[in-house]
């Protein structure tokens, strides 16, 4: 599930750090900006590429 | 002991994305208790995400209802995958299964469990655990019996509080303690969601979800019939987390007992069937708009035509007089075939998982 790898990652990461997440489940799109809202994380794109989509966000300070 | 305020006590609280748990976290932390959800990613659990595949479901909500109770609570939320450790608890239930393949006693049990000693509660320090359960709710797990077997085999022991319907139990550590005010607690009970929609109310919930199966998928007849279908085929109780995440998508269908053909009923699920391809061989329409289409299991030649023209006849070629379908294997062969698509009375109801 792309949003644990994400919870996961962001874990180790300092605030500040860009995250570029890609995956084929059509779920990132509404599941990965609610998780960053919730955590205090900064989507900046979701796009829709040919096969899979791409979500880039900024690890917030919380 | 009485509650002291500079001795804040910390709860977590499991949610699920349904109402009961988000007014059992919010009735918690009414009481100024700090709140943190706890969701479990089971590979059942995922009705938002189907409905997100689909691009059909255009008007359902498109949310994962555990992350979206955790944004209106203003809670932080832990998810944690439990999918392969959750295996023996489908496979092997103790407590046995509800209506259909859910056991959802042991598998309370199990969260309850986790969230009590999960390395995120070791991380956190939670003084003790909520829960949205409701006596009588459901007829296996949330029946009066079950609730004390929870507590007791889950190790949470009188940990475990249930604000919705704590004053139909006896008194938990943070209710004796006096961490929690438990007048202002509740008495719910039964199949009835009045008092629910009440407390929704009178906390400015307009949006909630109310899944009839609690989120899981296997409380549903027909996932459940193809969750029996995938481990008689295979010969063994047993799956893998693509088994399962696949059986929510496309249409199944078992022609015989060596092969299953996946096919996808729209754009969505084709572009979601495509993260599989390279693991499947897979069936594609070339001459006319159809769908992908993955193949489990270990065909012959002639289940391979005759999956191409199951597959035709779900394309936008199925009264044409010939189809041109391309199958790709897992390591890249190619094989072109002409065929002529299924008529619907050659599509037996028999295949159809």
């Amino acid at each position: 599930m792309p949003v644990i790898r994400a919870q996961e990652l962001a874990r180790s990461l300092a605030a500040g750090t860009l995250v570029e997440l890609s995956a084929t489940d059509p779920g990132v799109v509404h599941d990965v900006p609610a998780w960053c809202r919730v955590h205090g994380h900064d989507v900046i794109s979701c796009k829709d590429q040919d096969d899979e989509y791409v979500i880039e966000f900024k690890i917030g300070a919380d | 002991m009485t509650f002291s305020s500079s001795q804040k006590r910390k709860a977590a609280a499991l949610i699920s994305g349904g109402l009961d748990s988000m007014l059992a976290a919010r009735v918690i932390m009414e009481q100024g208790i700090e709140v943190h959800g706890i969701n479990f990613f089971t590979g059942f659990c995922v009705e938002g995400h189907t409905s997100a595949i689909r691009e059909r479901h255009k008007i359902k909500h498109k949310r994962n209802n555990a992350l979206w109770c955790a944004e209106q609570l203003g809670i932080p939320l832990h998810i944690i995958d439990i999918s392969t450790e959750y295996k023996d608890i489908v496979l092997n239930p103790k407590h046995g299964y509800g209506q259909h393949m859910n056991p959802c006693l042991d598998c309370k049990i199990f969260m309850v469990g986790q969230a009590s000693t999960c390395e995120y509660a070791n991380e956190q320090g939670f003084d003790f655990i909520i829960t949205g359960e409701v006596i009588g709710q459901r007829p296996k797990s949330q029946r009066r019996e079950a609730m004390p077997m929870i507590a007791r085999e889950s190790g949470a022991e009188d940990k475990l509080l249930r604000p919705l319907c704590a004053l139909n139990l006896e008194p938990t550590l943070p209710e004796r303690e006096g961490w929690v005010d438990r007048s202002r607690l509740f008495g719910f009970h039964g199949r009835d969601r009045k008092p629910q929609i009440e407390l929704a109310k009178h906390f400015g919930f307009k949006d909630y979800a109310q899944p009839a199966g609690g989120c899981c998928f296997l409380t549903d007849k027909h996932y459940s019939a193809k969750f029996r279908d995938l481990m008689r085929t295979r010969g063994k109780r047993d799956y893998e987390l693509d088994d399962i995440m696949l059986l929510k998508v496309g249409r199944h269908m078992r022609p015989n007992t060596r092969f299953k053909l996946i096919i996808g009923r729209e754009q969505g699920e084709n572009k979601y069937l495509q993260g599989y391809q390279k693991r499947f061989l897979n069936l594609r329409t070339m001459s006319h708009e159809g769908p992908l289409a993955l193949i489990d299991g270990v065909p012959n030649d002639s289940d391979i035509e005759l999956a191409a023209r199951i597959v035709a006849r779900y394309s936008q070629g199925r009264t044409a007089a010939e189809v041109e379908i391309k199958a790709t294997w897992p390591d890249a062969r190619e094989r072109a075939m002409r065929i002529v698509p299924l008529t619907p009375l050659e599509i037996s109801d028999d295949w159809h998982v």
